[in-house]
Parts: C-alpha cells; structure tokens; sequence
C-alpha cells in the first residue's frame, strides 16, 4: 500500500531502482528454476540483494520481490518437508506407522532416535571424547576404503618406524608386529634410500616449493636459505618410493619346494607408495610410553617423527609385471610412425616378431617392408588414419621380416593429434600376427612363439654386425619410403591451403575422402617418377609442382581410370625387386633390372624430396 | 503479520478464532524450534557448533549422520580388530591425508566429508554436509558424475554389479580459497580440480532396518599442488618442466640429466608426446585431454623414455598457467615425480634415442621451426592464426564442453571467462546444450 506513495513522491528514483531491480530477478530466477540450490543458500542470497535495494528504496524492493520470494519460501517449505520425509524414512520407529507422520513427531522420534544411539555407542559416553561427527575409527575405515593404504610413523632421525597400521597387512602383506621397530630403510628399494632420507632429514632439500609466481606465472629462482624449519611439526610431506612387497602366496608354498629361490625372488618384489604426510614432534616422555625405548631418545626432549599415510598406486602391477608383459603376449606389439610412416617408436616386442632391432626400423619407413600387394591398401588406410579420429584397422598384410620371410599382421591404428594445435603428432598402431597357415587352426597360434624365439636367437647371432636395414635395402627402398612421404605431404599441402580459419577440422577430412581415389593415384604415379617413361612426366610434375596439385588436378579426371591402373602397374614393377625379391625368381631378376634403371636416377629423387619438403 | 497481534479487548468471534489459531501456530512453530535445537545437541557436534546451525542445517548433518550409521552398519562383514595402540593412532588419518574423504549417495547428496575440506576448499565441514555435490561441482563435470554415481545402462556394457568398484576421476569443485591463500565470498568461488579416488558400493538393507539400499561413493579427494604454492619440498627424484600449450618443451630444471638422461637442451622445442611408451599412449591421451579442459590433471604411472635407451616411470601433475592479464592459457607446467631407475636400459624405443632423432624427419622439424621461431612460418600457419587469435584456442579445446577456467580468482578474469564463454556457445551451438546455464550460474 504504502509503495504507491513512494511511487508517485520519487518518480526518478523509483525508475532508476526498476531498472536496476530487472536485472536482479533475471539473475535470480535461473538460479531458481534449476532447483538445486540449497536452503542455506537461498535465503542468503535474497538477502544480499535485498541490502542493496534497501538502501535506497525498500518499498520498490517488496513490490518487485514478492514473486520470487513467496517462490523461495515455498521451496524452502518443499524442501523441509522432503527432509522430515527422509528423516522418518532413516527413523526405525518411524517407519512401522504406515500413515505420513506429521512434522513433530518425526522430529521428537529423531531426538529419541539418536539419544537411543548416543547411548548404545560407548565412544560418545566417554569422557575423553572429542566429538566429531565421525569417530575416528569410522574415518580411518572410510579412508581405507577409498585408498587402499596404511599409516606409519617414522622417527625422522633413524628411520625407524615406530607405528604401522594393520592395513599393511593387505597392501604389502607384511603383519603389523613384523615391521614395528624395524628400520624403514630396510624395506625400501635400495635406489630411493636416499630420497627418503631427504624427506625425514629435510636438510639437503631444495628450498623450491614455490616454483612459479602466482602472478606473473614464470618461474622463480627460490634462494631462501632453509635450516631446521624444514623440520619444524605440521611440515607436509608428499613423496613416491618404492617398499619392498611380501608375497605371501609364493612364500607359503615354496616353502616346502624351493625356499632359497623363492628368497631370491621375493627381495625383487617391489611396488610404488605414494606416501603423504607430515612431521610432528612427540615429547620424549610420551614416546617412552608408548614405544619403550626412551632411552635412546634422551638428549633430545622431542622426537620428530613423520607421520604419512602410504597408498600403493594402481598401477603398481604393472610396475611389476613390466618385464613380464614380454613374454606372455608375444604376439602383438606397438609402433609409432611419424605422419609420413616412419618408425618412432617400436616396442621391443617387435624384435621377437619381425627379427629386427628397434634401432634396426626406427627412422626407416614402413613401407619398406610391407609386400607390394598390400602397398594399395596400407597406403590407403595411411592415409585414412591421417583425417580420422577413430582407429583404423587394417587387413591382413604381410610384413618383410629380418630373414626375408613375410609374417602377417594386422593393425589397429589411429592417429594422435596434438589437442592444442590440432596436428597430427604421430601414427599409433597396435600389429597383431595373425597366424599364417590356417587362422581356424589353434596348434599355429602355438607354432608362431616357437617361430620367434628362434627368429630372436638368430637376430642375436646375425644382426649385430650388420648396420641397419637402410643400407642393405639401399637405393630401391627410397621409393617405397617416399610413399609415406607424399601422403604426409598430401595432408600437409592440404592444411596449408585450408587454413583459413573458418575451415573446421571437419570439412577437409570429408572433402579428401571423396577425393583420395584420384589422390592415391597421383602419389603412386608420383613414386616411380622416371623409372617408367609413360608416366615420367606426370609424375614429376605433380611432386615438383606441389603447390599447382591442386591446379592441375582438373586435367587428370578424365584419364583417371587409367591413372590409378598404369600406376599401380607401375608400383608392382618397382616394388617387386625390392621386397618379393627373395621369394621368387621373376621378381629377383627385376631386383637386378630396377636397380640398374634405378642407380641413374637416384640422386634426382633425392632431390625431389628434398623439393617436396621446401614447399 | 504477527505485529496486530497482542491487542487485548473483545473480539468478534472470527477475530478469537483467528487469535486462537494463531497461538495455536506459535505454540507449535516453539515446539519445532525446540525439537530442532534438541536434535542438533544430540548430534555428535561441539555444543557450539551445534548451537549455531539453522533449521536446514540440522535437518540435513542429522541425515547425514543417519545415513552414514546406515552405510557403516552395513559393513559389518568386515572384521574389526582394533587395539588400543591402533586407536590412538586413528587420529593421525585425516591429517596424515593430502586431501579429504567424501562420501555421497546416488543422488549426489554428501553425506559425509572430512573435517579437513576447510582447509582444501574453504567450505566448512558442516556447510556442506547433506547439501548437493552437484550445487559444488563446475557444470562441465555434472555429467561425468552423474554418470558415475548413477550408472546408466547404456553407458557400460557389462554392468559393474560387483561390490566394490574402483574409481578414478577428475571433479572440479567450488573453492573459495584463492592460490595466495585468501579466501574469498562464496559466489565469487573458483574452481578446484580435485583428484577423486575410491570406491562405489552397494550397501544392502538388512531385512530388519528399514532404510532403502541404495549405492554410495566413497572417495579421497586430493587437490592437485598448484605449481606457485607447493606445501611440500620436492626431493631430487623430482624435476619440474614448462610447456607450450602444445605440450613442447620449453623449461627444464638440469636435474632431469640425472634422472632421466637428458640435458635440458635435448627436450626444449621438442613435443613432450614423443616421450613416452607407446603402450601408454591410451593414458597419457586420456590425461592430456583432462588437462586441457580441466586445467589440472596428475597421470598414473607411466613410462618416460630414457635418453639413450629404456625408460623409467613417471608420474606427472600438471597444471596450465593462465596469463595473468590476458588469462588465456599460455603454459602447462608439470611436476614430474621420478619413479624409478631406467629399465630396459639396453633396448631402444624410439628415434629420440637412436641418437641422430630427428633430423632425418622433417615433418618434425617444420614444426619445430615454427615453435622455436615463432615469426617463421611455415607449415603451421595454422597453429600461428590461433596464437594471434587466441580466443580460437578455447575452441581447440579437446572437449568442446568444457571451457578452461582459470584457477586463480581475479575478478577480471572471471568476468573475461564469460565473454569467452558465450564466444564458444556462439561458435558451436552443440556445446551450448551441453551446458545449460552454467554461466548464470556460476556468476
């Protein structure tokens, strides 16, 4: 009532608060209609705005927050009601009566409620007790259940552990008596010794905790002295090592059989603990107590002790099994190829497949060693996996072992593009060997590992002395390579003229893919350049020209048909004398041809890729 | 209201009537408030604490603590052998933590949370007790929680029926404590990227107590150490590198030479990708895209590759650095915590350590270029258009949903933050449905 006097008196004011007061319901209201926030919240928020308005006109405020207020109101009734409604639901006395209770009642059946627990716990009838909404006890079980971990505390000036938590029982297996009073030290790895001896001495440690300035985020150059501070109670700690690890299973039954190996073995067992913490002194007098040993402690009237939680890290197992992974899944392995397929990365599993050092393929390309029948396929799949994000799979192909012999693979790969600049990083690829003779036939998968110990055992006798596969391979294995390079090129010559900021990563992906069919065709044309007369100058011209590929292409599409078949033709002839070399004779008398047509023409096409490059 | 009331005299029969009502209604809004303060001294609190909660607050501390009793009568099945000795030691737990327990229930409710949370979030314990997590969690991360409290049955394809399910995952949370150590109001909270590990568990309800089953979520939530405010002192196991947002090098403390091999000069320019074994690159993705849109991630073990051969295992929490004017992202800065010594040391992994690396390939070194000489262009161009547009960068981000929100609580970079924010919304209208109202509701 009385707002309508206000109106007419301060016209201009009144104006000014409406507007100002349209903009707060609008950014109430959403806030509202999510529903979700709480009634501690709520009211506090309504009356933050209030102040602001009261100030200068509280009757404009009423009118304009009535709405949303009795809204509020009505949720904070809603929302008390489901409480009381939960609460009667968690109350055993509640829960017979059928009929909704009201209010009071579940309130005072609440009261009696937890009086009743209040009474049945001991720990809250103590006269010691803190009270905390969680016992301690509880607490230290929800934290082992949510990390599986244990508790020690250590005395900082020996190391040795004064108090373990039972948990080590099922973290590293050992029993909690076994460990009290030992030396920490003689269960930690012999490599981390010293970097827990700089946690629990805190003397040699760098004073770098504050490694970047929080304003200009660069880094700083901490020169603060640091003496005893380090030491000083409440100091956090944080810190990786590894503890040795009980098996408990190995020892138990190699008890009886093999007890001096299984020793051996079990000092070998370590696994990663992440251990935080923090120091505390106890007064002497109280350690004597509790550890009986007050003795040693008597010079100093506090004792530092580190007090951490130690939480074994998931991965640990693998940490573990590590070495082992080898072994049991011989049959597959992992590479990573740069954009153009060169190896970056081989898995040492590799060398049992294929009989060939790491060293040995890295930084050559993979194309070398594919059969020239599955060069179409891989190169197309190459080139899919460059604009896709999903993993590809390619079919079976056979890939050039150390010894001349094919093994077929089949891989899974995908590209990793670099989330920040969205290029490709590299090319990931799981190979599988696929059994060769019959893939329905169990007893070849078992054939295969036989096969591989020996192919490494022979690597061991051979492939030392030999330089890596480049040279051997020497000038026909340029070609194959350069397959991977102009489809690293392909990619890249297509980023460059689409990188006009409104072309998503999307759209060329798509547009190549219509297009690859003529793209394959004019790479592989490309590849044998002046081995072929035919097809000597259009090939050429599209690696030279790089840049007018793209101009140039209208001309091709009537001739491409025949492109992709005189092309591919064409490969099968260069390929042959370098990989179907030594299986058989045609193709080993082509090794002899190609070479002579090739040894010509080999400085130019080094220079070719070095001109592709350049662009 | 309540103001007429009092006026004695004689009243009119509807006027008694409303009078007698109306005592009847204050009668009993005394009785409630009475009731509410008797339950809240029953609640295991300190007098004080528990003096000062309001109506809600006690409803919802008395829940939670019902529905923890709950959850722990259930688990009986454990055996409980305690000692005096591991009693007293109980207590050392929570702080021995760097970082604090959370229990919550299916619908997200947090039943239970260390008394420790003040110290990592700036929220009182009992503020947040029985409220909704989802009221705390940025929007962006909603989804992933719900998804994990509340399995959907598409999402798995064999669903986790298994008692105990181990959970890892990424969570940011309200914080009103800034990077300085101020803390600020509420509202004007920021966000902090907590590593949650833990448990789900499906508690059964006995035949006998009547509450439902339901399935909770029990995790310990670490914060990750933002590089500028490391509480504890990094040992010589440890080294500290800085990257281009695209992961290159571009700072390296000299410890590495010890740990892993190589001179600082080795790896700056070179992508911090090429490091690590292949047979991790699932992880290390999977991190990377968390860092990018979280601003904060810590791997697990992973293997670093060694100089010239092998590899060692490293952990690694990383952190983007937001420019302080700008507050576009501009560098990740890692702690790499060195596991072990090199193993395998006599087996080559990649080109890196063949020795000649990578100067055979030039796709890499084309890169390289354009990183190390920022005004050479060449086969980025790309990557040099979105360094003068920065603003494209937010778009780059992995998972277009999440926008990269700084840590550190300058009120201009929050107001900034909701430019770019509608700046993404506008670009991809998918991403905008993704996050309905965070914005609103954030500021």
């Amino acid at each position: 009532m009385d707002s309508v006097c206000v109106l007419v008196v301060g016209d201009v004011l009144v104006e000014e608060n409406q507007s100002h007061s349209v903009s707060l319901p609008s950014l109430m209201t959403p806030t509202s209609a999510a529903g979700m926030t709480s009634g501690m919240e709520l009211p506090r928020k309504r009356k933050g705005s209030m102040d602001i308005s009261e100030g200068e006109d509280s009757q404009a405020k009423i009118k304009c927050f009535r709405e949303p207020h009795s809204q509020i109101e009505k949720r904070r009734r809603d929302k008390m009601n489901n409480l009381i409604d939960e609460l009667s639901a968690m109350i055993p006395t509640c829960n017979p009566m059928s009929r909704k209770l009201d209010k009071l009642t579940v309130l005072r059946m609440a009261v009696q409620h937890l009086k009743s627990l209040k009474g049945s716990t001991c720990s809250f009838a103590e006269a010691n007790y803190k009270p905390s909404f969680l016992p301690d006890d509880e607490l230290k079980h929800l934290i082992l259940k949510a990390a599986d971990g244990f508790l020690f505390v250590v005395g900082c000036d020996r190391g040795k552990i004064v108090f373990v938590s039972e948990s080590i029982n099922k973290t590293l297996n050992y029993s909690q008596t076994e460990l009290i009073g030992q030396s920490l030290f003689d269960y930690i790895h012999p490599k981390d010794m010293g970097k827990v001896k700089e946690q629990l001495s805190a003397s040699e440690l760098y004073p770098r905790e504050r490694l970047i300035d929080a304003k200009t985020g660069l880094q700083v150059q901490a020169d603060l002295p640091v003496g005893a501070a380090r030491l000083c109670p409440g100091a956090r700690r944080s810190f990786f090592c590894r503890m040795k690890y009980h098996k408990i299973s190995v020892k138990q039954e190699d008890k009886e059989f093999q007890s001096s190996t299984s020793k051996k073995k079990e000092s070998e067992k370590y696994c990663t603990v992440h251990c935080t913490g923090y120091i505390r002194s106890w007064p002497t007098s109280q350690l004597g107590e509790d550890g009986g040993e007050g003795e040693t402690d008597k010079d100093s009237s506090h004792f530092s002790c580190l007090v951490a939680v130690g939480r074994v890290h998931l991965h640990a197992v693998s940490l573990v099994n590590g070495a082992n992974e080898v072994l049991v899944k011989a049959t597959e392995f992992v590479t990573r190829y740069a954009m153009d397929g060169k190896f970056t990365f081989v898995d040492q599993r590799a060398t049992t497949v294929l009989g060939y050092l790491p060293q040995e393929l890295l930084g050559t390309s993979c194309y070398e060693y594919f059969h020239q029948d599955d060069l179409p396929h891989l190169a197309e799949r190459h080139r899919k996996v460059l604009r896709s994000k999903e993993k590809i799979e390619t079919h079976c192909y056979k890939f050039k072992t150390k010894h001349g012999s094919f093994v077929t693979l089949q891989s899974r790969m995908f590209s990793f593009i670099n989330p920040w600049t969205k290029e490709v990083e590299y090319i990931v690829s799981t190979n599988t060997v696929i059994s060769d003779h019959s893939p329905t036939d169990r007893s070849g998968d078992k054939a295969e590992p036989s096969s591989n110990s020996k192919a490494s055992e022979d690597d061991g006798n051979k492939s030392l002395p030999i330089i890596p596969g480049i040279s051997s391979a020497s000038s026909t294995m340029i070609y194959a390579g350069s397959i991977g390079t102009q489809i690293a090129n392909e990619l890249l010559d297509y980023n460059r003229m689409n990188s006009s900021p409104s072309s998503g990563n999307v759209s060329p992906f798509t547009v190549l893919k219509d297009k690859s069919p003529l793209q394959l065709a004019l790479s592989s044309s490309s590849v044998p350049n002046g081995e072929v007369a035919d097809l000597e100058m259009p090939g050429k011209s599209s690696s030279e020209e790089g840049e007018q590929q793209e101009l140039k292409r209208p001309q091709f599409p009537a001739g491409e048909s025949l492109m992709v078949e005189t092309s591919q033709l064409d490969m099968e002839n260069m390929m042959d004398p370098g990989l179907g070399g030594l299986s058989n004779d045609e193709a080993a008398m082509a090794v002899i041809m190609s070479l002579l047509e090739t040894d010509a023409d080999l400085g130019e096409a080094v220079v070719m890729d070095e001109i592709n490059w350049s662009l | 209201m309540e103001d007429t009331g009092g006026g004695g005299g004689c009243l009119s029969g509807t006027d008694q009537r409303k009078v007698r009502s109306r005592d009847a209604a204050r009668c009993r809004r005394s009785q409630e408030t009475e009731l509410f303060y008797e339950l809240a001294h029953t609640l295991p609190l300190p007098r004080r604490v528990s003096a000062d909660l309001d109506k809600a607050a006690i409803m919802r501390v008395t829940l939670s603590f019902l529905r923890m009793r709950h959850l722990r009568s259930g688990d009986t099945s454990e055996e409980r052998v305690t000692d005096g000795d591991e009693d007293t030691m109980d207590g050392f737990y929570p702080r021995a933590l760097a970082g604090f327990i959370m229990v919550m229930t299916e619908e997200g409710d947090m039943i239970y949370l260390g008394d420790s949370v003040d110290k990592h979030l700036g929220i009182q314990q009992l503020e947040l007790l029985g409220q909704s997590v989802y009221d705390f969690v940025h929007p962006c991360d909603q989804e992933e929680l719900r998804d994990l409290l509340v399995p959907r049955p598409g999402v798995f394809k064999k669903k986790p029926v298994q008692q105990h399910t181990e959970i890892t995952f990424f969570l940011r949370m309200k914080s009103t404590l800034t990077v300085r150590g101020r803390t600020v109001n509420i509202k004007s909270a920021t966000w902090k990227v907590l590593h949650c590990t833990g448990h789900m568990r499906v508690c059964s309800s006995d035949e006998d107590s009547s509450p439902p089953a339901g399935s909770f979520m029990t995790v310990l939530c670490e914060p990750i150490p933002h590089p500028s405010s490391v509480e504890f002192p990094l040992d010589r196991s440890t080294f500290l590198t800085r990257h281009s947002m695209d992961l290159r090098f571009t700072h390296c403390e000299g410890r590495v030479a010890e740990l892993v091999g190589y001179e600082p000069e080795d790896l700056i320019g070179k992508s911090a990708y090429e490091f690590h074994h292949a047979l991790d690159s699932d992880h290390v993705t999977k991190s990377l895209h968390i860092l990018l849109s979280k601003g904060q991630v810590c791997t697990s073990q992973y293997r670093f590759l060694a100089k010239s051969g092998g590899f060692v295992w490293a952990e690694t929490q990383a952190t983007v650095i937001y420019n302080n004017k700008t507050s576009q992202p501009e560098a990740v800065v890692c702690l790499n915590f060195i596991l072990s010594v090199v193993e395998q040391a006599d087996v080559v992994f990649s080109v890196e350590q063949t020795g000649c690396g990578l100067k055979s390939d030039p796709v890499s070194e084309a890169s390289e270029e354009t990183l190390c000489d920022s005004d050479n262009s060449s086969s980025g161009e790309l990557f040099q258009q979105l360094k003068e547009n920065p603003e494209d960068l937010l778009q780059l981000a992995p998972v277009s949903g999440d926008p990269i929100v700084p840590l550190t609580g300058h009120p201009h970079t929050l107001i900034h933050t909701v430019v770019l924010y509608h700046l993404v919304v506008s670009v991809s209208p998918e991403v905008g449905s993704l996050i309905p109202g965070s914005s609103t509701k954030r500021f």
